[in-house]
């Protein structure tokens, strides 16, 4: 048996740091071998799971998840799980070496944006630096 | 074999390889390139990374073993004065006594003990003991804080106090910073910071330490940026060495037993207390060559050490001039070549043109007086014709024998004036000129006018001012922006953003009065001030007038009596001149020896029926702008760093992210089904 924190999160899969509300710590059975990229839980019907429940934390695992398909088995509660690594490597990750392709608010505006789009018209500005006036001056070349 | 760098301005300009004897005592030799702290090994043996050369401006890098039977200072004698464990034995004061060598490490009974842990040097905590006074004493040191390598900027350098000489405490270790001028002023290290050695003999900071450490760097203006990599002082990456600076550190462990460390070499006994040296030059003018590792053997015999990382990159210095070469962005690095740029500006052009065209004007055009090629202008045409088809019989007879009309080459109109910002009359007083009659063939036909004797002049018509941009981003240049110019009697043109915005564009134009061909030359002048000509659009301003040929001599009398005169004109622009209905009603009446035929046409460049203003269109995207834009697709970055600080200015990504590459191999603890999972998220995007 191990523990495990059964709670929801609103953040999309895609953040990094999200906000994980703890509904209750309960214990259940983890299927074996454990897949650490989709373990599957096993909890006996004491533990009530929400609809609301899509978030959990696995501390033997050090790990955090979603949610995935919820099966019932007798009067067990089979719940197979999505391994969220951004949240459960964030530490590290904040701290690995990259370089940022798009980024909300470090970055260069020298740069084309392929998926920016342009409408069809243009915005133009005409500006006149001056001109030849109608006079003319007569000129006969002579050999 | 181990090895770290030293450095020496002493021996500039020497040609010859360096010799041992050189790399003894004779040259002053120092451990950074600023030259502030002196060398503290033997030099035992030594390889030449490079010969010298004889310019001024480079730094001699050489690579010198360390040696492998502890730390040595060496005093300004060239005597060793100092073997740490050698000495540590002889510590029998009860305050250094309340430790034990365990593990590889030395550790203080006392955990919460604090030590103040200078250049060799230890102090019990807020005060000199007997103790402290015998360590300072026999290490004979001085408490001189040591310099990391690295380039100063704004006259500020922070100095690392680190361990040397092989303690290793698992406990708190300040760090102080001082700027150089309150160290010149004996001023109290202002600031520590404290964490704690672990396992692997590296000093972890922890993340407010990190934080400590890359601000007060960058607020000390050590370095444009700065960053400590997962809060470990020293972390050995491979692969491409990011712009990341690292502090050096260096430290040994005391092996287990206290006996065996006298007269021994430091001696790890498991792999857990190796001795790591990790160095990371901070100067990235020259040597930014990556990470140093040396790792000692069980037997204290160093055992490898390699540069493990190099980086190249590509950038342009702050002067302009272009590297590639070990090193990273901003200003240092190995300039290979320094590409300046020869400004050629409008007003140059104009007035050397104008003044070639001065120098050289006797050189095709004749005087008023003076038999030659004649540019007249300033003359009566309708006097000048009426004296070329008189009536006069006896001036037609005169004329017979000089053919006048045959000297005719050209005749037609030029713009006078150019209204721009001021006032240009194409041709005016400037000119060199001077005044007499028409000469044709030698006949002087009595008609005053000016001979010009320089044909060509260079205005500036204008300049277009592009420096406020309208972006500021890419869309101000091409493929997004255009810039279309009407050049009258050459057309319009277009020319490329980049060329000119945030700088201007001088539009120049040349003309020979003779022929009216016109040649625009276009000086654009960049956002850094380069500029040169860019382009040049050829045309012509001239209406060309018929100019008639003389069918004359004695065939021509002889024709006389059939008459009548064929006129082949056409007129193609411009009301036609007297000359035409005048010259074809005189034709009519004619019964000299004169028989002329008006051939050609009045013609005039097409470019001539276009707008004679100079006009300049710059047409700019719309572009569509959907709300949140930048937080839920993100800007184009290319900018390197960590999520937590990025190398531009150190701070933070926020929002949405999406990494070009991703080093996830730094994720330790995941298997590689998750570090693959964190590539293809972080590479596809995220929120933070």
């Amino acid at each position: 048996m191990i523990d495990v924190q059964i709670g929801n999160t609103a953040d999309e899969a895609v953040k990094l740091n999200k906000t994980f509300n703890i509904r209750e710590t309960a214990q259940c059975e983890i299927a074996t071998p454990i897949d650490i990229m989709s373990p599957v839980l096993r909890f006996s019907d004491d533990t009530i799971l929400l609809d609301s429940d899509n978030y959990f934390f696995i501390p033997y695992l050090k790990r955090f998840y979603f949610k995935g398909k919820v099966e019932r088995d007798g009067n067990f509660t089979n719940v197979s799980l999505i391994a969220d690594v951004l949240m459960s490597f964030r530490e590290q990750i904040v701290n690995c070496q990259m370089i940022a392709e798009r980024s909300s608010n470090i970055f260069n505006g020298f740069l084309s944006d392929s998926n920016r789009n342009f409408l069809t018209y243009s915005h133009n500005t005409f500006k006149d630096l001056g001109y030849f006036t109608g006079e003319r001056k007569f000129l006969m070349g002579v050999g | 074999m181990a090895s770290i760098s030293l450095y020496t301005d002493t021996y500039r300009g020497k040609t010859e390889k360096f010799t041992a004897d050189d790399l003894d005592t004779t040259g002053v030799w120092y451990h950074s390139t600023d030259q502030t702290s002196d060398y503290d090994y033997r030099i035992d043996q030594y390889t030449v990374a490079e010969n010298p050369t004889s310019s001024d401006t480079e730094t001699h890098i050489f690579k010198i073993t360390i040696p492998i039977q502890g730390v040595n200072k060496i005093n300004d004698e060239g005597e060793e004065i100092i073997k740490c464990p050698e000495y540590i034995l002889e510590n029998t004061g009860t305050e250094y006594n309340a430790g034990k060598f365990e593990d590889g490490m030395f550790t203080l009974s006392s955990s919460s003990d604090e030590y103040d842990i200078y250049f060799n040097d230890f102090f019990a905590k807020g005060e000199e003991s007997a103790n402290s006074r015998k360590f300072e004493t026999y290490s004979n040191i001085t408490t001189k804080p040591v310099t990391v390598p690295y380039k100063a900027k704004n006259g500020y350098s922070a100095r690392h106090f680190y361990t040397r000489g092989g303690w290793f405490f698992p406990v708190k270790h300040n760090f102080y910073y001082r700027t150089t001028a309150e160290m010149a002023e004996g001023v109290a290290p202002l600031s520590t910071m404290q964490g704690t050695y672990n396992a692997d003999g590296f000093f972890n900071y922890g993340i407010d330490g990190k934080k400590l450490i890359e601000n007060l760097a960058i607020r000390n203006k050590m370095v444009d940026n700065f960053n400590v990599s997962s809060g470990i002082i020293s972390q050995n990456k491979v692969g491409k060495l990011s712009p990341v600076y690292k502090i050096k550190l260096i430290t040994f462990t005391i092996p287990e037993g206290a006996e065996a460390l006298k007269n021994t070499a430091p001696s790890p006994s498991s792999p857990a207390s190796s001795i790591v040296t990790e160095y990371v030059t901070l100067d990235r003018s020259y040597d930014c060559v990556g990470i140093i590792s040396i790792r000692y053997s069980s037997d204290g015999v160093a055992q490898s050490a390699s540069i493990t990382a190099t980086t190249r990159d590509i950038w342009i210095g702050e002067n302009g001039e272009g590297y590639w070469g070990e090193g990273s962005d901003i200003d240092g690095g190995s300039g290979i070549f320094t590409d300046t740029s020869d400004n050629r500006t409008a007003d140059e052009l104009v007035n050397e043109m104008n003044q070639r065209s001065k120098d050289r004007a006797t050189d095709f055009l004749a005087g008023a007086g003076q038999h030659g090629l004649h540019l007249y202008t300033n003359f009566n045409t309708t006097n000048l014709l009426s004296k070329l088809f008189t009536k006069n019989w006896f001036t037609q007879f005169e004329q017979s024998f000089y053919t006048p009309l045959s000297g005719v080459i050209s005749l037609h109109s030029i713009p006078k004036t150019f209204v721009g910002s001021s006032e240009i009359e194409i041709y005016d007083e400037g000119f060199l000129q001077d005044s007499g009659s028409i000469l044709l063939s030698g006949y002087n036909t009595e008609i005053p006018a000016t001979a010009i004797h320089n044909s060509l002049i260079s205005f500036k018509a204008g300049t277009i001012d592009f420096t406020n941009l309208f972006f500021d981003a890419y869309p101000d240049y091409e493929p997004y922006t255009k810039i279309l110019i009407n050049l009258p009697f050459c057309g319009k043109f277009e020319i490329t953003p980049s060329l000119v915005m945030g700088g201007y564009a001088d539009i120049v134009y040349n003309i020979n009065l003779a022929t009216g061909d016109v040649c625009v030359v276009i000086y654009t002048y960049d956002r850094e001030g380069k500029s040169g000509a860019t382009y040049s659009i050829t045309g012509n301003c001239a209406t060309q007038y018929p100019v008639a040929s003389y069918v004359g001599g004695a065939s021509a009398i002889s024709s006389i009596v059939s008459a009548g005169v064929s006129t082949a004109v056409s007129v193609v622009s411009e009301n036609p001149l007297p000359l035409i209905s005048t010259a074809k009603s005189l034709f009519d009446a004619v019964t000299t020896s004169h028989k002329t035929q008006l051939t050609g046409s009045v013609s005039g460049s097409p470019a001539f029926l276009d707008d004679w203003h100079i006009t300049v269109l710059i047409s700019r995207p719309v572009w569509s702008n959907p709300a949140r834009y930048s937080t839920l697709m993100g800007i184009p970055s290319d900018i390197s760093g960590t999520i937590s600080a990025n190398d531009y200015d150190g701070s933070p990504y926020t929002g949405y992210l999406k990494c070009r590459v991703f080093d996830v191999m730094s994720v330790s603890g995941a298997t590689d089904e998750e570090r693959a999972e964190i590539e293809r998220l972080m590479t596809s995007g995220i929120y933070i």
